[in-house]
């Protein structure tokens, strides 16, 4: 019979911290990726645990136990950290499923507490681009390489810091490094729209549907052929432009949010705030703005209610459209392309806008 | 009958175990257990001693060294035992005072490590570098508070190369260096000779020799403790000038063959229904129960009678 292992250092979750950070953080004092350590329990008498990365907001109660018995907890304290548990009201699809962005600040104050450094539950939330204590912009890129932020534990002095994974810099004790002034004005701009949208996530349904509805519409691709950008290139207004890699992925997605980064969120934020206004959200009547840029949306299912009338070549609208995008984007689009012909035309200056760095 | 007045040659916390059927009194006497006796309450003492001493930059340590099957694994374990890891459920820490090891079959340092990580419970990984394992295992050692770092069969280490020993011997200072606590080890005689190969370890290691039992006072004290533990319905007689001589020539003076001896002639006392041990149980129809016993019965001259299956 196999005995199950029980681990002789297993740091208990902090009370905000993302289920998954804790089991990285439980196996980094083993020197190891929670991937081993979970293999390595399920050997001890688990059955089919091994192998299986925990899921933030829904975990499996099978993996959840296995770490609960390993590491001495209540596997109802557990479960409780999840992000399906902390907020029950929330659609799985305004959580971030890819990479957690974070927050520098923060982990400098965990070095100052004298505490393992870890990753909090809410920089999972799709809308949160700044941290609220902070009032800084969330990270999703390594200051150091630039590169996409995947985060690893090491013991640092006695506890848990966290590094790139990429060009093992530390990502600590950036502290002192003297903030931008636009950059903290943006930042406090974004919060207080990030605060409404959460609210509006949070509260009446009517509404929320319509900021889905809004969001949406901003990410569908254009309606005409061989445009290489979503509807949200218009209010940019800008020739040439090109929807950039790192969008690409959310053009013609029916939760785009999850699939874009830090600064692409919080430009649609902005965008929300330029087209709708203090309300965020599309009302009763479009503000022309916005319905100049919402009739050129593609029909996709999830914006029209109805079937989709574009089918190409036995592709649905919203894989044509969205490959259209993938694919033209990759190339520079000229100025004086077919491209922008009739869409300049229909940009009417916004009304306000935020700043933007 | 009453319990309490039936088995008045036995100590009272044991009399209860006399009233069991026959099977279970067996298997009770084959069970492991501790009997203390004056050299292990020495050892105790000096590993006792040797927890509580403060962090300093040259610790002291201790060699338990003596011959195979005087004690000195009893003894450990038994310090360890006496010194349990207590769980914190606030921090998640198993606070661990004493972290006890084997030495590995081979002198590697990397298999050193992983057997101290497996001493506390924690899973080895694979594919990390040396100074990678060396981490983790300081890093844990600090965290669970270790006080104590104990290695048994020191004397495997000379299994290896002259450089793998002294590697082996370098990683041991360097522990005992870093975390700043004191090293015991415990092994043969070979293990003192292993030691002295390293002239700042020698220096630094008091030696503490568990010496076989000679025929006197205390070996008649250790034969009293098995008659009043022993859960035979009879009185016994083990402390008689012919009995004690007949145990101390069968076994040498070995701990380990003393306590075998006197659990297999206890379980020959219960099948028979003699239920008493007394000189005549040590006779020639006793099957002796170890190899190395039989070597020293066929040097007195004594017939071994071969029993299968004994």
């Amino acid at each position: 019979m196999m005995v199950s292992a029980r681990l002789p250092v297993a740091p208990r979750p902090f009370m905000d911290e993302l289920l998954s950070s804790w089991m990285a953080r439980v196996a980094a004092r083993y020197g190891s990726e929670a991937l081993e350590l979970v293999v390595y329990l399920a050997g001890q008498g688990g059955r089919n645990a091994g192998a299986r990365q925990v899921d933030d907001v829904a975990p499996d109660m099978e993996l959840l136990r296995l770490w609960a018995k390993a590491c001495r907890v209540d596997p109802e304290r557990l479960c409780r950290r999840s992000l399906a548990s902390r907020y029950p009201d929330r659609p799985q699809d305004w959580f971030l499923t890819e990479t957690v962005p974070v927050c520098l600040a923060c982990f400098d104050a965990d070095v100052a507490a004298r505490r393992d450094a870890y990753l909090r539950g809410h920089w999972r939330l799709a809308e949160q681009v700044v941290c609220p204590p902070h009032r800084t912009m969330l990270l999703d890129r390594c200051p150091a390489c630039l590169g996409r932020l995947r985060l690893s534990f090491r013991m640092l002095n006695g506890l848990l810091r966290p590094f790139c994974r990429k060009c093992d810099a530390i990502l600590t004790g950036g502290g002192g490094e003297t903030e931008d002034p636009l950059k903290a004005d943006f930042a406090a701009g974004v919060l207080d729209l990030q605060s409404q949208i959460s609210r509006i996530v949070r509260g009446n349904p009517g509404r929320f549907d319509r900021l889905e509805h809004a969001i949406r519409t901003l990410w569908a691709p254009l309606d005409r052929d061989g445009a290489a950008r979503p509807v949200l290139a218009l209010w940019y207004d800008e020739s040439g432009w090109n929807c950039p890699y790192e969008a690409r992925a959310a053009v013609g997605r029916s939760a785009p949010l999850q699939h874009l980064s830090v600064s692409w969120r919080a430009l649609t934020l902005v965008i929300l705030h330029d087209l709708f206004g203090a309300d965020l959200v599309p009302g009763a009547v479009l503000p022309e703005a916005a319905l100049v840029l919402f009739q050129r949306a593609a029909p996709l299912p999830w914006l029209t209610d109805g079937p989709d009338l574009r089918t190409g070549k036995g592709k649905r609208t919203i894989d044509a459209g969205a490959e259209r995008v993938h694919r033209l984007s990759k190339r520079r689009v000229h100025r004086l392309n077919g491209n922008f012909e009739g869409e300049r035309r229909f940009r009417p200056n916004p009304p306000m806008k935020l700043k933007r760095h | 009958m009453n319990e309490g007045t039936a088995f008045a040659h036995l100590d009272p916390t044991y009399r209860r175990f006399a009233a069991l059927p026959d099977d279970e009194r067996i298997a009770w006497i084959r069970a492991d257990r501790w009997i203390g006796f004056d050299q292990s309450g020495a050892a105790l003492a000096r590993l006792e001693n040797l927890l509580t001493y403060p962090p300093r930059d040259r610790m002291p340590c201790l060699l338990i060294y003596g011959d195979t099957g005087m004690g000195k694994t009893k003894i450990v374990r038994k310090f360890e035992r006496d010194h349990p890891p207590k769980f914190s459920q606030i921090t998640g820490v198993d606070h661990r005072p004493v972290v006890v090891a084997q030495v590995p079959s081979e002198p590697i340092e990397r298999d050193l490590y992983r057997e101290l990580l497996a001493s506390m419970g924690a899973p080895a990984m694979t594919g990390g570098t040396l100074a990678r394992e060396k981490d983790i295992c300081r890093s844990l050692l600090r965290t669970v508070g270790a006080k104590m770092i104990i290695l048994d069969e020191v004397n495997g280490m000379l299994a290896g190369t002259f450089r793998q020993q002294r590697i082996f011997l370098n990683a041991i200072r360097f522990l005992a260096n870093d975390l700043r606590i004191p090293l015991v080890c415990a092994g043969t005689d070979l293990a003192r000779q292993a030691l002295l190969t390293d002239a700042q370890l020698a220096e630094r290691f008091e030696a503490f020799h568990l010496k076989p039992w000679q025929n006197d006072a205390a070996f008649a004290g250790l034969l009293k403790s098995f008659e009043r533990i022993l859960p035979l319905r009879e009185a016994s007689d083990l402390i008689s000038g012919e009995a004690r001589e007949r145990i101390h020539k069968l076994t040498s003076g070995v701990t380990a063959r003393i306590f075998r001896l006197i659990e297999t002639a206890a379980e020959d006392a219960v099948r028979s229904g003699k239920e008493r041990l007394d000189a005549d149980s040590f006779g020639d129809n006793l099957v002796l129960p170890l190899v190395s016993m039989t070597q020293t019965a066929r040097r007195r001259g004594k017939p071994v009678q071969q029993r299968v299956g004994a």
